[in-house]
């Protein structure tokens, strides 16, 4: 059982003006080949820096990895030079942005743009060539009248069609990962389910690893296998998506899904919402960080440290006191 | 597209009106005309010679005398009318006749106007092709010594005035150590070299006064170009060009390179007329006989045919100038769509 990504106790960091402080800290994830892992948690919570991470694109110097090991393809990311790691981008990880607004580029025809990403990776030399690729991407991620709208600019797009565009560019040397960083989060609803289906069916097609990374704990549960849950720097809780909604062992993933609404309950009623805000990197300690804000807290809770129980291998979590709270439930029921 | 360009054009003709009908008309009414000037030329004159005054009119020149010359300048007709008349010939590229020296204007203008076109070229084109790869390097090594040592240097020429910059030259290279001439625009043997020595003769007395005329236009146009390309350094695009697999040089080229020229062009036409008008400070420092001496004589002296034909020439400049910035802008931005109903 080999892993085509294996991050182990990634740490980022940025440099402030007066101190240095951690925002990922201790990030350790999996996926297989062909697996969809979805990275949920608030603004804050490190999800895009922990993807910037993956990718190298952290901004420098200020913010930059001081820990851990990130093995893509049996290769240490860490040891690779700036050029090294770009050679990797675009070719065998890929990435889209949340706001394709402003993720092309304004003055360059869009085609140019996707064939751009050829042309660095040395795939379909001629220019003959190259178009017909760009014309077959743009057609696959259903841009209608591919052959006309490779001339066009991005101003001339709509917003899920830019997306579409964002999605060809990641997709056209076929990737072994891809990471998405919030990639729905911009577009109206009904473009949002259908960028979500786009990017789920070229996924089987190419049998491409995903990390989805994003707020929306209704949304991940679409399209993720297994599911990771991100507070204030840390992974707090992984496990199979069906295994997380059925049973959540985190007070704050159950937090999470009590604040989400559903059809279930649409009931006029007020959603329940998490008190306090997320910690602020310079209040992170080695206690529990979700401490100021859950119902369960007690002594423990300030008193000892906190790490990842793993003793379910298939079930992380990384609380103390999981498992008198999962009795407690059990009662209640 | 081609539709807007063309209406930019005839929009020139009724601006070109408004502007030309404005200063003619406050040649006629602000004192000390062409003829108050003649009269008291024959005033002084008359005195030295020692002719009898007029005494019961006070002036020196008689009525008849001065009608005459109210015909000869059109003054005697009502201002519209006589506007008419200068612009007709103006159509006919007839500027009418310097009132100082009895010359067409046409020939006074086109006897300075290579200077003037030489050093605004020169300054146009060494501005600009200094100033966008320093804006570049400086953006690129924002905050190194290099940045800040030359943002000192720049800073200083945009602080002092360019007659400043000039006589400061003037009296360090010319007069205290004696490596460029004192001023002029060629030697006096100009016309006896051959092309290279011609070509080192503008060079050994352009030096100077290039630097003064430059000093000051450094700064905006290379602080233009550093902080568009830094803006777009931290562009959405920049990073989605990283995520492509470029190397950050190249997605500096390809990408936030054209991004950062839009300003830059959009302030080029403004330039060309600014650079081509000449200033007659500098003029005056390194006593070259360009255009901007020429003009601010002509004001001075009330040589109003000369000052109208300066007017209509730079005028044309600038208004051909905002076209030509219009249309590089639409060259490098995509974006721009002049009047296009879409």
């Amino acid at each position: 059982m080999s892993f085509l990504l294996d991050v182990r106790n990634l740490r980022t960091r940025i440099r402030g003006e007066h101190a240095t402080h951690t925002v990922v800290d201790g990030v350790s994830l999996q996926l297989r080949p062909g697996e969809t892992l979805g990275l949920v948690g608030e603004s804050g919570s490190g999800k895009s820096l922990t993807a910037l991470s993956l990718t190298g694109l952290l901004p420098k110097p200020d913010v930059f990895v001081d820990g851990g090991a990130m093995i893509f393809q049996d290769q240490d990311l860490r040891a690779l030079s700036p050029n090294q790691f770009a050679k990797l981008r675009g070719d065998r990880i890929s990435m889209i942005f949340q706001d394709p607004m402003t993720a092309l580029n304004p003055v360059h025809r869009i085609g140019d743009q996707i064939a751009e990403v050829l042309t660095v990776h040395g795939r379909a030399r001629k220019p003959a060539q190259q178009k017909q690729r760009v014309i077959e991407l743009l057609n696959s991620v259903g841009i209608p009248q591919p052959e006309s709208r490779f001339d066009s600019y991005p101003h001339e797009l709509s917003g899920g069609q830019r997306q579409r565009v964002m999605i060809a560019m990641a997709l056209a040397c076929e990737p072994a990962l891809l990471i998405a960083d919030e990639p729905t989060t911009a577009l109206d609803v009904t473009v949002q389910a259908q960028i979500l289906h786009l990017i789920k069916c070229l996924q089987r097609e190419h049998n491409t690893a995903l990390l989805f990374i994003t707020h929306d704990l209704a949304l991940v549960s679409q399209i993720s296998d297994r599911i990771a849950v991100m507070y204030a720097g840390q992974i707090v809780e992984t496990a199979a998506s069906s295994t997380l909604f059925a049973e959540p062992r985190h007070p704050y993933t159950r937090a999470l899904l009590a604040s989400t609404p559903s059809a279930a309950n649409g009931h006029k009623q007020r959603l329940p919402a998490i008190p306090g805000t997320v910690a602020k990197p310079e209040q992170y300690g080695e206690y529990c960080r979700f401490r100021n804000r859950c119902q369960h807290a007690n002594e423990h809770c300030r008193t000892e440290a906190v790490v990842m129980d793993e003793s379910d291998s298939a079930h992380p979590v990384r609380c103390l006191r999981w498992r008198e709270l999962a009795q407690e439930l059990a009662h209640v029921d | 597209m081609s539709a807007y360009f063309i209406r930019r054009f005839l929009l020139i003709v009724p601006t070109f009106i408004g502007i030309t009908l404005l200063v003619f008309a406050v040649t006629r009414v602000v004192p000390g005309g062409p003829i108050e000037r003649m009269m008291t030329a024959a005033m002084i004159s008359g005195e030295q010679a020692g002719a009898r005054r007029d005494t019961q009119s006070g002036n020196t020149l008689s009525e008849e005398q001065i009608q005459q010359l109210e015909a000869y300048y059109g003054f005697d007709k009502p201002i519209l009318q006589s506007y008419a008349d200068w612009l007709g010939k103006v159509l006919q590229f007839d500027l009418g006749e310097s009132s100082r020296y009895h010359d067409p204007v046409w020939h006074i203008i086109k006897e300075r106007f290579p200077v003037s076109i030489f050093y605004g070229l020169t300054t146009l084109i060494i501005t600009y092709l200094v100033c966008i790869p320093l804006g570049v390097s400086k953006a690129l090594h924002h905050n190194s010594w290099f940045d800040n040592a030359s943002s000192a240097v720049i800073f200083l020429g945009y602080a002092l005035p360019s007659y400043v910059v000039g006589i400061a030259l003037v009296s360090l290279f010319a007069a205290h150590w004696d490596v460029f001439p004192l001023g002029g625009f060629v030697s006096d043997d100009y016309d006896e070299l051959n092309t290279w020595n011609k070509f080192k003769d503008i060079l050994y007395h352009g030096t100077l006064p290039l630097i003064a005329y430059m000093a000051g236009s450094f700064a905006v146009t290379t602080f233009m170009m550093k902080n568009a390309l830094m803006d777009n350094q931290a562009a959405d695009y920049m990073r989605t060009a990283a995520a492509k697999g470029l190397t950050r040089s190249k997605a500096v080229w390809r990408h936030a390179f054209r991004n950062s020229l839009i300003p830059i062009a959009t302030s080029f036409g403004g330039n060309i007329a600014f650079f081509m008008s000449g200033s007659f400070l500098i003029e005056t420092i390194f006593n070259i006989d360009g255009i901007g001496l020429l003009g601010y004589e002509a004001i001075l002296e009330r040589d109003y045919p000369v000052v109208l034909g300066i007017l209509v020439i730079t005028s044309l400049l600038f208004l051909i100038g905002n076209i030509i910035s219009d249309f590089l802008v639409a060259l490098v931005d995509p974006r721009i769509r002049f009047g296009e109903a879409r």
